[in-house]
């Protein structure tokens, strides 16, 4: 187990260094240096290039980036907010990103343990089939077709939610960009609880205790459910990639003032300090994730740490 | 013969027929009855034409593509034709006038009447400077299909041949190439595409080569899986003991059989690459004007989403359309291909 949580935490290390190299890459491609003023003489250029470090070697030069990194220093922005440390930027929208994210990764998650749930139970009925439509719909529309819809649809046309975010009232700004990012987990989980659900209701032990006279709702709950959920673990993964993804979109049709809304903003007014800083947080944010994951799938089922040991 | 014996013998039934009278050879009572053969393609199309849905996928898929390539040529407009006099006018459509959304009435105003233009039809309507939006919705889809066509073709291209190397040789080479895609799969898609977009000029051939740069690995992954279950078989050894090379062995002898489900896991890329060049438009990184992909005109409707919502919803529906009809489509294939499996 140690030897298989160690392999993966070295990965994600070797991954996070991969992102900050090419984050790094990208600041050192940026057309324009600070030092642009003609009345400088080239002399005066490289005093100031030797001040800031500038005429180092590259590898040297990253290093230092990576250690000013780590230490949570992410330079500063240009053009959004003159002058503002980043990291003081993006610690705001960070929590609000992170809210609306859970929120709606729980919802999905919820709803489309429900609609899996019934959907198995009533195999090949309508439920079945509304089952099937609405999760072929969440997986292949894109999140922010939806947002783009809820929007227009039931924020402007009927006016129940907010179109645009506002501080004042938080919670019901909330519900539109919960909604669209709850169709793509929603949509993935049940048509994955489905399959598992009948899968676990035909085997031979859901059997033995249907006949020993257990209730029907505890024969769900406390049996099958509990064997249904652990693969669910395995598609979290690509879940939160699609969460992550919408996110960006999806903060910034509602208006959101979340790292998503940002980036998008940062990019748009080409804030590259800002940018790159929004999307080492979004990957940092993601590999952790995804490590979690590995672990957590490895300590439910041995056979993964098993097979990855082995290859 | 004889009167009792006529009477009193039983007479032979003559069971037999005069094919027992020839050669076995030539005798087809004898032969085994052999179904007619049925080749790997028809398999393939029956198990496909089962599944209602992946065919109504892929007669949708169809009418987009036909509509992607005439389209452009039927409305009587240019894509990137600006008429000043005609901006921002909601769909009119000529049989279908009677209905409410073709009518070119918006706000209880209908604005081709109120601009004295009552022999204009723009099918989709107009966007706010004053281009036919029908022109421009096929052009766009044409433009988003050919971006992801492209890359996946890219992504099989490499992604097959990197799967098959690390595959068949396996050991360090295995080792090497694995541990490289595990790294390049840590990097989120969305931000790797989105720095690229960022660096490299706007136009088709970066978006077409920030999808390439991660695309490749899903088709790796697979290609490899299958490569490491198809070098233990006989037909493997064979020809390695006929004397075939290992590059013989992995392009002609194993790649063959792993083609079905590229083509699937393609098909499941295509709608995700048309994603990736939506998303990439919207956030300003995409083809620049006045040329139009899907993506483009969602971000350019989203604009003026609240006062002319009719520019963005064709420009949605097609996206959903096109998005929906080849996951439906790519899904039907995947059974296709491969019926004993469960999903």
């Amino acid at each position: 187990m140690s030897k298989y949580i160690t392999k993966r935490v070295l990965i994600s290390i070797l991954t996070l260094l991969a992102i900050l190299f090419v984050l790094f890459l990208m600041l050192d491609f940026m057309p324009g240096s600070p030092f642009n003023d003609e009345k400088l003489t080239e002399a005066q250029k490289a005093l100031l290039y030797a001040k800031y470090g500038l005429d180092q070697p590259f590898f040297i030069r990253f290093a230092k980036y990576v250690g000013a990194v780590l230490r949570g220093d992410l330079g500063f922005s240009y053009v959004l907010n003159k002058n503002k440390a980043v990291t003081d930027m993006i610690k705001g929208p960070l929590v609000v990103s992170l809210k609306v994210g859970a929120l709606g990764m729980l919802l999905g998650t919820a709803l489309g343990l429900l609609l899996g749930i019934a959907a198995a139970l009533k195999h090949n009925t309508w439920i079945d089939t509304l089952c099937s439509i609405v999760s072929i719909l969440g997986v292949s529309v894109p999140s922010y077709v939806f947002a783009l819809l809820l929007a227009y649809f039931v924020g402007f046309k009927m006016g129940w939610i907010p179109i645009l975010y506002s501080s004042k009232n938080v919670l019901k700004s909330f519900i539109g960009p919960m909604l669209a990012l709850a169709m793509s987990p929603m949509a993935s989980v049940s048509r994955f609880t489905r399959s598992e659900m009948i899968d676990v209701l035909g085997s031979d032990y859901i059997q033995l205790v249907e006949s020993k006279g257990v209730r029907q709702s505890n024969v769900i709950l406390k049996h099958a459910l509990r064997n249904t959920l652990i693969p669910i673990i395995t598609i979290m993964g690509p879940i939160l990639v699609n969460l992550l993804t919408g996110s960006m979109v999806v903060e910034k049709v509602f208006g959101v003032p979340g790292i998503g809304t940002m980036m998008v903003t940062a990019i748009q007014s080409n804030d590259y300090n800002v940018t790159i800083a929004c999307a080492f947080v979004y990957s940092a944010m993601y590999i952790v994730m995804m490590l979690i994951i590995d672990i957590l799938y490895g300590v439910i089922d041995p056979r993964i740490r098993v097979a990855k040991e082995g290859s | 013969m004889s009167e009792y014996a006529e009477k009193h013998m039983p007479i032979i039934e003559n069971d037999w027929e005069d094919e027992d009278f020839v050669f076995v050879q030539e005798n087809t009572r004898l032969k085994d009855k052999v179904y007619q053969q049925t080749s790997f393609i028809r398999d393939v199309w029956n198990n496909f034409s089962k599944n209602k849905g992946a065919v109504v996928g892929l007669v949708i898929i169809t009418v987009i593509i036909l509509f992607a390539v005439f389209g452009p040529m039927i409305s009587g407009y240019r894509y990137d034709e600006i008429i000043l006099a005609e901006q921002s006018m909601p769909p009119r459509i000529p049989v279908l006038e009677k209905f409410h959304l073709f009518n070119g009435v918006e706000k209880g105003v209908n604005v081709y009447k109120d601009r004295g233009l009552t022999d204009v039809y723009h099918w989709f309507g107009t966007d706010t400077n004053g281009r036919d939006l029908f022109t421009r919705v096929w052009e766009g889809t044409r433009i988003s299909l050919s971006i992801a066509f492209i890359a996946v073709a890219i992504d099989i291209i490499i992604g097959m041949s990197y799967g098959l190397i690390s595959g068949y040789f396996g050991g360090k080479v295995d080792m090497i190439m694995q541990r490289f895609v595990e790294i390049l799969n840590g990097i989120p898609t969305l931000i790797l595409v989105t720095l690229i977009g960022l660096v490299l000029p706007p136009g088709l051939k970066t978006i077409i080569f920030a999808l390439m740069i991660t695309g490749w690995i899903g088709m790796s992954r697979i290609s490899r899986a299958e490569v490491l279950k198809l070098k233990e078989q006989e037909y493997v050894l064979a020809s390695r003991t006929l004397g075939l090379k290992s590059f013989g062995i992995i392009f002609k002898e194993i790649m063959p059989n792993i083609f079905g489900q590229l083509i699937t896991m393609a098909m499941f890329s295509v709608p995700s690459a048309i994603f990736m060049e939506a998303y990439l438009s919207f956030l300003g990184l995409g083809i620049p004007a006045p040329a139009a992909s899907l993506g483009t005109l969602i971000s350019d409707g989203y604009k003026s989403l609240t006062v002319h919502p009719y520019i963005i919803m064709s420009a949605i529906t097609v996206l959903a359309l096109l998005m929906l009809s080849f996951n439906l489509f790519a899904d039907g294939l995947r059974d296709a291909f491969d019926p004993n499996q469960k999903h």
